[in-house]
This record gives C-alpha cells, structure tokens and sequence, in this order.
C-alpha cells in the first residue's frame, strides 16, 4: 500500500507566498522559498506551487522563483500557473521542476495535455481543476463545473467529464480544488473529490478545505484521493506536517514516517 | 579532496539540472559531459534518469560516445539512476528490442501490466545487501521516490528490492564499481542525499 501524501500548497502573487479564502482577499503570508525548504525538512512528501495570477494577467510564471525553490527541496515538486504551451512545461521543468501543472490553458486548448505527456511522458502531467458547485443541468449534469482564470471564468464544462476527458488524454494526475471550500478551513469537498477519484485510474489529489488533520483523514479514505493539499492548515503554524502526519497515523492513515 | 563528477547528458535535459542541484548541495563539483573529452575531467560519473531507453542509446551512438563512456565507466566509480542505470544492462524492451552498454548482465522490460504504470510514489527498499557502502545510514523504515514503468531484471546483480502491490522489482543493483538505483535518489529527502553523498565519499 503506497503511503498518502502530504502535500502542502504554495500560492505565489508578485513572487510571494499568499492565501485566500474561496480564491478571493488573498493576504501575503512570506517567502516561498523559505516556507518551501521549512515544509521540506519538516517531511512534505511533495510540493505544490502555483503563480496564482500567472493566467489572469496573461503573462508567464515566475521561473527565477521554481529555480530558487528547486535548488532548496529534494522532494518532488509540481509547478502551475500561466501554462498554455509545451514550450511553457518544457521552461518549468527545465527551472527544476518535476511535474507541470495545466489548468486554464488546458480548458482553452486540450490538446497541450497530450503534447505534454507526449513530450515528458503523462507522470509529468497534472491537470489542475478549479471547480465551483452549481445546479445540476444538462450541461453540468454533475453539479460541479470547471472554473478556470483563478475562479474568475465559469467555461459552462462539466467537472466529472472534464476530468475523464483529460485522463484520456494523458494527465498522469489530478489536483481537485474545491472554490467553495478553499480556505474555510470547513473540510475538504467529499462528494466532488470521491466522485472524481472512483471516476478515474489516475491519481486525485484533494484540495481545498483542510483546516483539520481529521480533514485530511477523510480525503483519503472517504473521498478516496492518494493525497491530501494544504496550505492555512500549515501556513499560520496551527500545525507542523509532523503533527498532521501523525495524527492520520493514529487514525490508520499510512504515511511516509522518516526523512 | 573535493571531487569532481561527471554528469552525462543521455538527452534527458530536465534532470540534469536536478542531479546537479543535489549534488551541488552535498558539495560535488559537477560537470555535464557531453564528449568523450569531457569524461577525462572527471572523477566520477552519474547516468541521470527520465527519458526512453531507445532514444538515450540512439543520442550516445550518434555523438561517438558509447565506447568512450563505456571504458570510463568500467574504470571510475559510476552511478546510474533510473533510467541511466537501466542503460547499463544487456538489452532493453521500451520501443522495442534495443541493444544497452552491457556493462551490467540483464535486461530491462516493461514492469507486469496488471499494474497501474508508470509506479510512482514513495516505498521502503528491501535490501538484499544493507551491507553495501550505498546504503550506510539508510534504515529499512526509510522510504524512496520511484517514477518508473520499466525495470531491470538480473536478481544476481541487485542489492535492494521494492514492492509494488505485492509486485517485487530491484530497486537497486551493484557490480564492483558500480551502482544503479532504480528510484530518484536526488528526489528522496535526506536520505537519498545521503545515498548520493555516500556514492560521492567512495
């Protein structure tokens, strides 16, 4: 049985760590690279990062940033953010990073998901999908629909068969983001994460909610999801990864325990 | 004395840049060889991972550099990760039969296909070998970053296995001079720097 995974979440405007609540009042928190090399020696199995604004100001990601953060942490490490070509992957995972993150370019152009997995093979590939709950329809027939430009744009895509479409075409991972659960610290969204993760073979990553070790426990038994994102959980130092590791020890959850 | 090692470019260009951070970090001074003149400033030499076995063989053929890189290799202490230890074997089944260095007797084939591939995650090693020099410091508790679909298949050469699901494949293989882990040493925390200082103090 592979250990779950814990996975904190760095979110970067103007080349510094912030948070937000349901993708809005973002407050600046510190540095990435420091926070990246605390949560790296405290037993992060990996390391998410995202250029939040990257897309919505149609510009490239910050590669200065992912080198520095790349040079600090010898875990593997994903990068998101403004990535709508190829070239984009290939200058992110050049700068050190282990997997690239598409979610706004990919809804614009699927297409680069097959490229992308073509060009660095699918476990390179993660689709990021923001996703906000709406009334069912018959074109969001599952009541989740795919948000994209940092929670600004609904693209009237259904959730369920955006994440099976781009299995297909080769994504090697999906991060699930919950809009309505991002940064309340309420739990992660369970019926959006275990309808996602028994819908697809590849791995789901849970995201958007934890403000709780129980949370964490949940994601991953309940709503089925490989590993757990976080971020206000760890980011105000309410708790260490150490501490959430070993609570969801305590509840049965294996983790990776040395580092 | 600081050493130097050899980084070969075996046309995977993204990990280069991550072998050297982590080398750099446990203070190796590394040069990227990309000529046979370049293997003659070296102390050490590191096949890095990530690509196709077929393409890597193709790009050392058609930059002259299979004998020179094989004579280096038998004569320096090397380390081959992922996909640069499986160039070592005999013979290698991604995108066909495709002949490797053989400097390692073995084969390299596709892992069992009632997996889900490629395996990536984190997994404790099983070490047939936990004497060797490789693994000073690492404990059975320790766990390791595999991103693979294919493995190397000679259990006379491995010194450590994993476990996929009940599935057990070498995870790591050694042959006098000579090592190769099947799983991101330079992606494991602490303890793969610790396998990688322990290869840069042979």
């Amino acid at each position: 049985m592979l250990s779950k995974r814990v996975i904190p979440c760095l979110d970067v405007r103007n080349g510094v760590l912030t948070k937000g609540v349901k993708f809005e009042n973002n407050v600046d928190i510190g540095d990435p690279v420091e926070t990246a090399k605390r949560y790296y020696e405290q037993g992060a199995d990996e390391i998410v990062f995202y250029d939040i604004t990257a897309s919505s100001e149609g510009r490239g990601i910050f590669l200065d940033v992912v080198e520095r953060v790349a040079s600090e942490i010898f875990i593997p490490f994903s990068v998101g953010g403004g990535i709508n070509s190829v070239e984009d992957m290939r200058a992110v995972l050049m700068a050190g990073a282990e997997k690239v993150s598409v979610n706004s370019g990919a809804v614009k152009n699927p297409d680069i998901i097959s490229q992308g997995a073509a060009a660095f093979g699918s476990q390179c590939i993660v689709l990021g999908m923001d996703v906000k709950r709406v009334e069912k329809s018959e074109q969001i027939p599952s009541g989740f629909e795919v948000v994209i430009n940092g929670g600004r744009k609904f693209m009237g895509l259904d959730a369920l068969e955006w994440a099976k479409t781009c299995e297909a075409l080769g994504a090697g991972e999906i991060c699930l983001n919950s809009i309505d659960a991002d940064g309340t610290k309420d739990g992660y969204d369970l019926e959006l994460t275990k309808l996602i993760a028994t819908s697809v073979t590849v791995p789901v990553i849970a995201s958007g909610g934890a403000g709780h070790p129980d949370h964490m426990v949940e994601a991953v038994t309940e709503g089925r999801a490989t590993a757990a994102l976080i971020a206000s959980i760890v980011h105000y130092g309410e708790y260490t990864i150490p501490e959430l590791k070993e609570h969801m020890a305590s509840k049965g959850v294996k983790t990776r325990s040395t580092w | 004395m600081k050493q130097t090692i050899g980084v070969v470019n075996i046309g995977s260009c993204c990990n280069i840049f991550n072998i050297s951070k982590a080398l750099n970090f446990i203070d190796a001074s590394v040069v990227i060889v990309e000529t046979a003149e370049d293997l003659k400033k070296v102390d050490k030499i590191l096949l890095p991972g990530v690509g196709n076995f077929k393409h890597a063989l193709e790009d050392l053929q058609q930059r002259e550099l299979i004998g020179p890189l094989t004579e280096a290799i038998n004569n320096k202490h090397t380390l081959g990760i992922c996909l640069g230890m499986q160039i070592l074997a005999e013979v290698g089944f991604e995108d066909g039969e495709n002949k490797g260095l053989s400097i390692i007797p073995g084969k390299v084939e596709r892992m069992d296909e009632s997996l889900e591939l490629p395996h990536l995650g984190w997994r404790k090693l099983k070490m047939t070998d936990n004497k060797n020099i490789l693994f000073e410091g690492i404990s059975a508790a320790d766990e390791f970053y595999f991103m693979h679909s294919y493995e190397f298949k000679n259990d006379k050469v491995a010194i450590a296995t994993a476990d996929y699901n009940g599935y057990n494949f070498i995870s790591a293989v050694a042959q006098e001079n000579i090592f190769g882990l099947q799983f991101h040493p330079e992606k494991s925390n602490s303890q793969g720097i610790r396998i990688l200082s322990n290869f840069y103090n042979l």
